[in-house]
């Protein structure tokens, strides 16, 4: 059974402040797992520790049974970050290990999906704020990946473009069935898009509720039913997204 | 700095910097007839002064000389320099560690490096490309430093995040950043070189465009220090032209 499982004992940075401690998660294999927690608590830090670019924590990560040096992990960042010197096409391709016709046959068959087909000798400069993401998201799928790891990747996108996004990104991971990480800090977003939220506390960060969806796909972030769990969760637990499962403030 | 394209400007625009060079050409005619002495040749007279050394083949003998010294040292200052300012911009210990060195060595006067390599190294060709080299060597690494510190994190992660060779990471992420600053550095250093190369020439050889000077003063040749001084600087501007502008272009062709 292939999974993310995820131990992190300690995570503390240099000037002494701890972000994470005893952050237990396992993801199972295709599965869509939300994250949410107030800002600042570490939810970037957590999802560089997943991708291995951060080895100064206590506690261990392991993919598929093993230690996560898989080489094929891929990443959506808050930006976009296309190299702003390469083409669209030059971009996608420095991510590939190998380049060959199925990978180009690849890359244009996903081009044409997210519909940048006619922009592939484009620099990034030329292109808008959600064709960018389009890249990114090409980017992140071109190698097939077994784990997705996404940090709020549809932020600072205006409601529509962000819409459209979420669809594209539902329909690949349909397609490829690889696990998803997705970090986000808007509830309403988690929950249209996840098969389960990890709610994280504030700092240090630990997994305070770990919650199945039920509702079926597809979904969208208006559906009627989204409000209503969004706003049974938030009476439940008032405090929820400031990382506390109390009634009350203050306590 | 706004970049039109050749296309949009007007005409004067166009062709402003030919027509800079032309008003100072007639400007210094008319000053040469007004003075009409011996110490200020007229540009014509230099442009013939030009053609007869060429003729005789000793300007191109001369020139090809400095050009290789120039070359030579230029591609010494610039890796050096270059590897120097990389380690120092993006190592907290190098940098603290060379820093004195480097000040030092950029405020030390041209002249004394000459002088020092001569005696230490005797009056040979490789002592007066290491005395050059070691002038130029500081700016390239000030220059460049300054440019591996403007390093974008993100990008990098972004490049390890993706697991990227450790080629693909130094050409495609990181140098490409560097670019400008590599080519400010090679710019300023040609300029820069090629005049200490004179004078290190002046100074201790018995070749190349700086020895020819130095001979043209002692006979108060003007006119001829002035053709070989006019050739040499024809040379640069075709380095320019033909060389670095059209590289700037392409290496720019991102920037809209």
């Amino acid at each position: 059974m292939s999974s993310l499982l995820i131990d992190i004992e300690n995570k503390t940075f240099d000037n002494g402040t701890c972000t994470l401690s005893e952050l237990h998660l396992d993801v199972k294999q295709s599965e869509f797992v939300a994250i949410v927690g107030p800002s600042g608590t570490g939810k970037t830090t957590l999802l560089n520790i997943i991708a291995g670019i951060d080895h100064e924590f206590t506690g261990s990560i392991k993919f598929n049974e093993k230690v996560s040096t898989d080489k094929k992990i891929s990443f959506m960042f808050q930006d976009a970050r296309l190299l702003p010197w390469l083409t669209v096409q030059q971009n996608i391709e420095l991510v590939v290990a190998e380049n060959n016709q199925e990978v180009q046959a690849r890359i244009s068959n996903l081009l044409m999906k997210v519909g940048l087909q006619d922009v592939r000798d484009h620099y990034p400069n030329q292109l808008s704020g959600g064709m960018k993401r389009r890249v990114s998201m090409v980017r992140a799928f071109i190698n097939q990946p077994p784990l997705l790891l996404m940090d709020e990747p549809f932020q600072s996108l205006d409601a529509p473009t962000a819409n459209e996004l979420r669809l594209m990104l539902f329909e690949l991971w349909k397609e490829t069935k690889c696990t998803i990480v997705f970090v986000t800090h808007s509830l309403r977003e988690a929950l249209t898009m996840s098969d389960r939220v990890a709610f994280l506390s504030s700092c240090p960060a630990q997994v305070i509720l770990d919650y199945e969806i039920e509702i079926p796909r597809p979904r969208q972030l208006e559906d009627e039913k989204i409000t209503m769990l969004h706003t049974n969760l938030l009476n439940q637990y008032p405090q929820l997204l400031s990382g506390s499962l109390e009634k009350k403030e203050g306590l | 700095m706004g970049i039109r394209s050749n296309s949009e400007m007007p005409f004067y625009l166009k062709w402003a910097r030919s027509i800079s060079l032309l008003v100072f050409v007639i400007l210094w005619q008319l000053l040469a007839m007004i003075i009409s002495s011996e110490l200020l040749p007229s540009p014509i007279q230099v442009a013939v002064s030009m053609w007869e050394h060429l003729q005789s083949g000793e300007l191109l003998m001369h020139l090809g000389i400095t050009l290789r010294r120039v070359a030579i040292s230029f591609v010494i200052a610039m890796i050096i320099g270059v590897a120097l300012g990389m380690l120092m911009g993006s190592r907290n210990v190098w940098d603290r560690f060379l820093d004195s060195i480097i000040i030092l060595a950029l405020n030390i006067p041209a002249l004394v490096t000459i002088l020092l390599s001569y005696i230490w190294l005797g009056l040979n060709d490789t002592a007066a490309i290491i005395a050059v080299a070691i002038n130029k060597i500081p700016m390239v690494v000030i220059a460049i430093r300054e440019g591996a510190r403007a390093i974008e994190i993100k990008y990098m992660d972004l490049g390890k995040v993706y697991r990227l060779s450790r080629k693909d990471l130094f050409f495609k992420v990181y140098l490409p950043q560097l670019y400008p600053y590599l080519f400010g550095a090679a710019r300023n250093g040609l300029a820069l070189i090629w005049k200490i190369v004179l004078v290190v020439e002046l100074l201790g050889r018995s070749d190349g465009v700086g020895f020819q000077l130095g001979t043209f003063f002692q006979f108060f040749d003007i006119t001829s220090i002035l053709a070989y001084s006019f050739a040499f600087a024809l040379v640069i501007f075709a380095i320019e032209i033909f060389i670095m502008r059209p590289m700037e272009v392409k290496l720019n062709r991102w920037r809209q």
